[in-house]
C-alpha cells in the first residue's frame, strides 16, 4: 500500500447537503440558489485564480468566467464529485487557458507587479511589499518571507504553481487534486515534489 | 522507516495530515536525524510564509459582475458573445479563418474562373457568326428558318446580357457589324476601318481581341473537345426532355470575340463517324457551318457506332494530330497555322479554294468533318482558310 494513501483523508463526500440542495435548485433555473453558491465559493475561487495568474484583475476575471461557465453548465453537474471540486476544476482549466494564452503572457510580461524592484541601497525587494517602516520586526520578517515566497511561486511553471496552491495553500487531498487537474495521483506527487524543490532552491538563493 | 521516506512525509507531518502511526514513525526518524529536523524547520517556515501571505478576497461587486456576464452572454446578446467573446481569443481566430478562406478562394477558385473565362473566349471566338439580327441568310436558310435557339428560349423574360453589360454589348455589336460580308461573297477580309473603330471603342473589361471575324467565318458549337462532349450530352438531355432539336447556340452578339478569319470551320471531335453513311446522318444534326451566313450549331448524342468507333486520325491527340494536319497541308499545297494561347491551341489551314472539296472529303474520311446540310457552295477561285478547331493544350 502506498504510504501516502493512509495519510490521505478519505475523499470528500460527493457534496455537502447544502450544496446538493442549492445545485438542484440552480439546475431548475433558480438564480438565487446559484447566487448563494457564488457567494459561498467566490473568495476561494478568486484566491485560486489570482494566485495562479499572479494579478488581481486577471484572476478575478477568470473567477467570473468560472462562475459563468458553472452557471451555463450546471445542468451537466452529476454529483460524482463535490460541487466545490467541480468548481475548482473549471477554475483551474479557465486559468490554464488564460495563463497560457499569448495575450496573458504578453500582458504579464509588460506589467508584472511581482517583479522585484531595487531599493536605494541596491537591494532587491518585492514590488508589492509597500511601506514596511512601521511594521514590527517579526511582522516585517513574515511579510518579507511571504512576499519572497509569492514571487518564487509565480516563477514556477503554471501546472506546478497550481499544484502548490491546491495542495499547500488550499489543503486539497491528492485525490481531489487528481479530479481537479485530471492528472494521475503519482504525477501529482512527483510534480509537487519538483515544485517544492524549485521553491526551496529559489528561496535559498534569495536568502544568500 | 528510512530517512528518505521520512523526508517525503515531512510536509504532511508539518500539516498534521498523517495517521498517528505514521506520525510516530516520522518522529522517531526525526529524533535520530539532525538533517531531518532541519528540513522540518524549513518546511514549517515555508508553511508559515504561506500563511503570512495576504488573503485574497473577491471584490464587493463580484456577484454583480457575474450577473452582468451571464446576462451579456445569454439570449440574443449571448449569440454575439458566443461568436466574438472573449474578444482576444475569438477575434484573432476569426480573422485567421477569414484570411484562410480568402487564400483558398485566391488559390483555388480564381484560377478556375480564369480557366473558364479563357474557355469561354474561345467558344465565343468560334461562334463568331453574324447574329440573327444582323446576319444575312442564304435563300434556302430564309426559306426554312431555324427554330429559335434554346439559349434564347431559356432567356425569354430574363434580362439579357446586353442589359447587364451595355458597353460590352455595344462594342461587340459594332465589331460584328464591321465584320458583315456582302451576301454571297467569299472574300473574308474585314473592313479595316471598322476594325480600327472596334479596337478604339473596346471597353476596358472586354476580353480578347476585337471581333474581326470575316464574313466567312463559321460557327463551331464547342470550343474544345471536353466541352464539346459535355455540352453534347447536356443538349441531348434537354432535347429529349423538350422534344425539340437540341442546339448549343452561343450568340455571337453576347461577347467580344477573338480575331478569326476562317471561311470554314472543321470541328475536332473525340469520336468520328464510323462510316460515310453515319457521317451523313450525323451531319444533319451536328455542327453546321457556312461561311459568312447565318449559322446554326446543333449537336446530338453520339450514336453507338460513333462511340464504338476508334478515334480517326484527325482526332488523334497531340503530335499525331499535328502530323496528320501537316500531311494534309502538304497534300493540298496549303499551310497549317497553329496559334497557341495559354490554355488552347487553334489550328487553321489555308488552301487554294480549288482544293476545298477534296480537303473536306479527306477530313470526312479521316477526321470528323461536320458541315451543314449538304455541301455548302464552295468558291472556285482564290484561297480559303478553314478553321479546323481548337483543342485544350
Amino acid at each position: 500500500m502506498n504510504r501516502h494513501e493512509a495519510a490521505q483523508p478519505s475523499p470528500q463526500p460527493a457534496s455537502d447537503d447544502e450544496d446538493v440542495r442549492l445545485v438542484a435548485l440552480a439546475q431548475g433555473g433558480d438564480r438565487i440558489a446559484f447566487d448563494r453558491l457564488v457567494v459561498k465559493y467566490r473568495d476561494r475561487i478568486v484566491s485560486l485564480c489570482v494566485r495562479t495568474l499572479g494579478d488581481f484583475s486577471g484572476g478575478e476575471d477568470a473567477a467570473q468566467e468560472t462562475f459563468f461557465k458553472a452557471y451555463t453548465n450546471v445542468h451537466r453537474f452529476t454529483g460524482d464529485a463535490a460541487f466545490s471540486t467541480w468548481l475548482y476544476r473549471i477554475a483551474v482549466n479557465t486559468c490554464t487557458n488564460q495563463g497560457t494564452s499569448w495575450w496573458s503572457r504578453t500582458w504579464r510580461a509588460a506589467l508584472h507587479l511581482d517583479k522585484e524592484i531595487k531599493d536605494e541601497e541596491g537591494g532587491a525587494r518585492p514590488r508589492e511589499l509597500g511601506d514596511t517602516s512601521m511594521l514590527p520586526s517579526k511582522e516585517l520578517e513574515r511579510k518579507t518571507a511571504a512576499a519572497a515566497l509569492k514571487t518564487a511561486i509565480q516563477k514556477l511553471p503554471l501546472i506546478h504553481r497550481q499544484l502548490v496552491i491546491l495542495r499547500d495553500m488550499e489543503g486539497k487531498s491528492y485525490e481531489e487534486i487528481r479530479v481537479i487537474t485530471g492528472i494521475s495521483e503519482g504525477t501529482v506527487k512527483s510534480r509537487l515534489a519538483r515544485a517544492r524543490a524549485a521553491l526551496r532552491k529559489d528561496l535559498q538563493g534569495a536568502d544568500e | 522507516m528510512n530517512e528518505n521516506e521520512a523526508k517525503e512525509m515531512l510536509y504532511d507531518y508539518a500539516k498534521n495530515r498523517l495517521t498517528p502511526e505514521q506520525a510516530k514513525a516520522v518522529e522517531s526518524a526525526l529524533a535520530s536525524s539532525e538533517s531531518l529536523a532541519k528540513e522540518l524547520a524549513r518546511i514549517r517556515a515555508y508553511y508559515a510564509a504561506l500563511d503570512g501571505m495576504e488573503p485574497v478576497r473577491a471584490s464587493n461587486d463580484f456577484l454583480d459582475k457575474v450577473h452582468k456576464r451571464i446576462e451579456s452572454r445569454t439570449g440574443a446578446r449571448g449569440l454575439a458573445g458566443l461568436l466574438f467573446f472573449p474578444l482576444r481569443v475569438k477575434l484573432p481566430l476569426e480573422l485567421l479563418g477569414v484570411g484562410v478562406a480568402a487564400l483558398v478562394v485566391l488559390l483555388v477558385f480564381v484560377p478556375r474562373m480564369h480557366r473558364a473565362s479563357d474557355a469561354d473566349r474561345f467558344q465565343y471566338a468560334l461562334s463568331e457568326t453574324p447574329s440573327a439580327a444582323s446576319g444575312t441568310l442564304l435563300p434556302e436558310q430564309q426559306a426554312s428558318p431555324a427554330p429559335p435557339s434554346l439559349a434564347s428560349t431559356r432567356k425569354a423574360g430574363l434580362p439579357s446580357r446586353a442589359d447587364k453589360y451595355p458597353r460590352k454589348m455595344e462594342y461587340a455589336t459594332k465589331a460584328k457589324r464591321a465584320s458583315q460580308p456582302r451576301q454571297g461573297s467569299f472574300d473574308g477580309v474585314a473592313s479595316a476601318t471598322a476594325v480600327a473603330e472596334a479596337e478604339a471603342e473596346k471597353p476596358a473589361g472586354a476580353v480578347g481581341a476585337p471581333a474581326v471575324a470575316s464574313g466567312k467565318s463559321g460557327r463551331l458549337a464547342f470550343a474544345d473537345e471536353s466541352r464539346m462532349e459535355k455540352k453534347a450530352g447536356e443538349s441531348a438531355k434537354i432535347a429529349r426532355e423538350t422534344e425539340e432539336p437540341s442546339r448549343v447556340n452561343v450568340d455571337a452578339a453576347e461577347a467580344p470575340s477573338r480575331r478569326i478569319s476562317a471561311e470554314y470551320v472543321y470541328a475536332f471531335a473525340q469520336n468520328a463517324p464510323a462510316s460515310p453513311a453515319e457521317a451523313g446522318k450525323d451531319a444533319s444534326e451536328s455542327v453546321r457551318m457556312r461561311a459568312g451566313k447565318k449559322m446554326k450549331a446543333e449537336s446530338a448524342p453520339l450514336s453507338a457506332a460513333q462511340e464504338a468507333a476508334p478515334p480517326a486520325a484527325g482526332t488523334a491527340e497531340g503530335p499525331a494530330r499535328d502530323e496528320f494536319l501537316k500531311s494534309l497541308a502538304a497534300k493540298f499545297h496549303g499551310t497549317i497555322q497553329i496559334a497557341d494561347s495559354a490554355s488552347y491551341r487553334m489550328y487553321t489551314i489555308r488552301v487554294q479554294s480549288a482544293f476545298l472539296a477534296s480537303l473536306f472529303d479527306e477530313l470526312r474520311t479521316h477526321g470528323d468533318l461536320r458541315l451543314s446540310q449538304g455541301n455548302p457552295p464552295l468558291p472556285s477561285s482564290g484561297t480559303a482558310t478553314v478553321l479546323l478547331g481548337t483543342v485544350r493544350r
